[in-house]
Parts: structure tokens; sequence; C-alpha cells
């Protein structure tokens, strides 16, 4: 599953809403290798996306609506997708175009419509249509073949998204952590960069491993000799001794390992390293990078300017900018590629200089100072 | 080209804020800084500001004259601080 394309109305805070993956020319000395569909140079994608923005800027929610999506067409659950639209006056629709196989191994581009309506019954319509991607063609000429097409809408998802192989997604957010037995159970692997990634974090940790008539635990040794055995998310019995950012190593170990045995072929990170240290966010999102194969797509969502030093291609660079004043379009996607075109343009000094007009007005923080005035 | 000079805008409220913003991002009219609304009139610095203006930073102060009963005292002053403090480089 690759994602090109995605306008969102009336899903969350989403109003008009329009985000684009693909990229318009070839890079050359590029850190990101593939950046293109297998067996289709001029098909380009955004293989990797680190999406910025202040607090509750539309991140995690974007995340939350392309799961939404994913569990609609794949599963034919409704229930996130219900719970993403924003059904209080209108219906909501989600446009999205995605690159995947047929059922007969053909790669097309996938253009799928939905509209939520809750007139007097909750109504989910969804249309489909979809191209088979040519040797020479690139997004922009599949889109405008896509676009002449009629789009007929049925309330029979089911067999119309029949069409579409397998989809394979990995989301992660802040507060999930890596639990999947079924992924894990005997998984040398995991186990092996975990052992790898927990002795980067704290230098105390000796050694992990499964422990060996208990797949589901895991113990972590320490150079005092102490041992402590991790369960389902949890240390047991000593709560404390592994640190906020050690204990996220487990989950970030298992994105690693996902995306190293290609699992998902979709990955959406969000904020995932809140409790990681800096040097470490940039040296695992690049390993992330390295480690990303063919025809997978990867979405890094933090906080940390730190990542703006990475060595990427512009284009990997977008942010959400929630614009409270527009209610037409309360959040819109700005692309850092549409404003530094020059190869030596720093886009550290961009964001530092606020050229998006991305960053947090924070006038009322200090408007709490005018409270101790007012006291005295 | 973005060069690495540092900008910061004060603006006097929302709507001046919302115009630097839109200068500098839709119409790229003006240097890229960060805008932040403080009306140089009506209050005095405090650390707070001065320590989120960062090292070499070129400092732009807008303000209009509408107001009702502007403290020019308080204004001078404040221009004052700010072209004594050590990371202002320039004051606009």
């Amino acid at each position: 599953m690759i994602l090109m394309d995605v306008k969102l109305h009336n899903i969350y805070a989403f109003k008009n809403f329009h985000a684009n993956f693909s990229y318009p020319k070839k890079i050359v000395n590029t850190t990101i290798e593939g950046e293109y569909l297998n067996d289709f140079p001029n098909f380009r994608y955004k293989k990797v996306n680190i999406l910025m923005g202040a607090n509750a800027s539309g991140k995690t929610t974007f995340g939350k609506t392309i799961i939404a999506l994913f569990n609609f067409i794949q599963r034919n659950k409704p229930t996130l997708l219900v719970k993403a639209a924003n059904l209080k006056y209108q219906s909501a629709t989600v446009e999205c175009d995605f690159v995947e196989e047929d059922n007969n191994g053909k790669q097309k581009l996938f253009r799928v419509k939905l509209n939520i309506e809750n007139y007097e019954d909750l109504v989910i319509l969804s249309s489909m249509n979809s191209i088979e991607i040519k040797k020479r063609d690139n997004y922009e000429i599949c889109v405008k073949k896509l676009d002449k097409m009629n789009y007929k809408f049925t309330k029979d998802s089911v067999t119309l998204f029949d069409k579409i192989s397998q989809i394979g997604w990995y989301f992660s957010d802040t507060d999930s952590r890596a639990q999947d037995k079924v992924n894990r159970k005997g998984d040398k692997v995991f186990i092996n960069v975990l052992n790898l990634v927990m002795q980067t974090f704290d230098t105390f940790i000796t050694d992990v491993k499964q422990i060996e008539d208990d797949t589901d635990s895991i113990l972590i040794k320490f150079n005092n000799g102490e041992s402590v055995i991790y369960y389902e998310g949890k240390v047991v019995g000593q709560k404390d001794i592994l640190s906020k950012g050690t204990d996220s190593s487990i989950a970030i170990a298992e994105i690693i390992t996902n995306v190293m045995l290609e699992r998902n072929g979709f990955y959406y990170c969000d904020e995932k390293f809140c409790f990681v240290q800096s040097d470490l966010e940039k040296s695992i999102l690049s390993l992330l990078i390295e480690l990303l194969g063919k025809d997978q797509q990867l979405f890094f969502t933090t906080h940390n300017t730190d990542i703006l030093d990475l060595n990427l291609p512009k284009h990997t660079y977008s942010f959400f900018k929630k614009n409270a004043y527009n209610i037409e379009q309360h959040i819109e996607m700005i692309y850092a590629s549409n404003y530094l075109k020059k190869q030596e343009d720093s886009l550290r000094n961009a964001v530092e200089n606020d050229l998006f007009s991305i960053a947090p007005n924070d006038t009322k923080i200090f408007k709490i100072l005018d409270m101790i005035e007012s006291r005295e | 080209m973005v060069k690495n000079i540092k900008y910061q805008y004060f603006t006097e409220d929302e709507t001046d804020k919302r115009l630097v913003d839109w200068l500098k991002t839709e119409r790229q009219l003006i240097k890229p800084g960060k805008s932040i609304v403080f009306n140089m009139f009506q209050k005095q610095i405090t650390n707070s500001l001065l320590m989120r203006i960062s090292d070499q930073t070129n400092v732009v102060v807008i303000f209009d004259t509408d107001l009702a009963n502007p403290n020019l005292e308080l204004f001078l002053s404040n221009i004052k601080k700010l072209t004594k403090f050590r990371t202002v480089k320039m004051l606009y």
C-alpha cells in the first residue's frame, strides 16, 4: 500500500483538507533509495514523510483517519471511520488515491471515494475506480485518467473492495506498546534488534533475551547481576526500573523489526520518540529510512526540530498548519519543497524563522504573568 | 534563499500578527521570522520574553498610532531595553 493523495472533509477537524504524497522531479544524489514504484521509475512517491506541526494540528488524527480507512477497505470495519466523521451538520467525505496490487498481481492506482451520511440512518456509500500503471506512467498521468472516470456509489463495500489484494499497515502512537504476540512469538530477529536497541538506550543493560519456556516474556539483564521480566508491555514487579525512554525502546524495536522484515508496507509512527534523546531519534529514523524496502512508505510525526538537520530531500518534510480563523479549512498541509526550491536553502532556518507560520501562538501562555501582576 | 539570519516580529494584536504571517508565508514579501503579540505601549518587556530572543536576532517592532492612551514612556523604555539586550542584533 502506497498512499498518494488524501482529501478529507468533516473528518475530525479536517475540512477541505488535501494532502499529496507524490513529488514532481527526480532527485539526484538522494539519501532515500528507490523513491519510486518498483519497476515504474517515473511513478514517484514520497517514501518517507516527516510530518511536523504544533500540538493539536492533526498529525495523530490524520494517521487515525488513514488507519480507519484501511480498516474499512480491508476488514469492512466502519467503526473507526464513523467515529472520525464529524456528522453534526453535514455528511463527511474521504477520497484517497493509493497504489496496491489487484487480485491478479498487477500494480494499480486506486481511487476510493466515501460519503458518510447521517440523514435518517448512518450510511457509508463507497465508490472505487482503478487503472493499471504502465511502464512509463507517472502519478500525474494516472490521475488524469482517474479524474475522467465515472464514480458510482454503493452500500455494498465488501464486493467493491474485493478487487484489492491484501493491505498491510502498521500504526504506532505514543501510548502503544509492543504487545503483538503473534508478531513476536519466537521472533529471534525482534529479540536481537531489541537487545541492541535496549543496550543503546540504557548502558547498564547487558543482555536481553526471550525466556525459553515462555515466548511472550523477555528477560532483561543488568550489569549489577539483577534481571527483570518484561511481559505484555510491562515490567513484572519492579515497575520503575526502566526509564521512560528505555521502556519505549521495546515498541521502537518492534517498528525496526517490522520495517526490516517488510511486514506491513505502510508504517505510521506517531510521536513514538517523545521520551527519546534527540540524537537517538535521529539515529533510529535514519536507520528506518535505510531499512525501508521497495514499495514501502513511512510516515513519521515528531516535534523534534533536530530532525530537520537530517540530510533528506525537502519534499520529505510536510507541516500541519492549523488556522482557527479559516472556517473553510481549519487544517492545511504545508510542503517545505514548495517554499525552499534551492539545494542550499536551509529547512532548519526556515522553521526557526517560522517561514511557514506554523509556530504555535503562545500569547495566552504569557497572560499567566498578567495574573500575577493583577494579584499584586 | 533562507540565510542564517533570525528575525522576530512584535505585533500589537492578533490582526497585525496575521498580517505579518500572511506577508511572510503567503506573499513572501517580508523576511521570515517568528511573530509574537506584544503591545509595547501597554506592557513592560519581561525576562521571559527576552529569553525567547535567540542570538543575533533582528527585532522588528510593529505598532500603529490608533491607541486611545498610548504610554509613550513605557514604549520608549521597552525599546531601550530591547536595544541594549545582548542577543538583539538590530532593532527596526
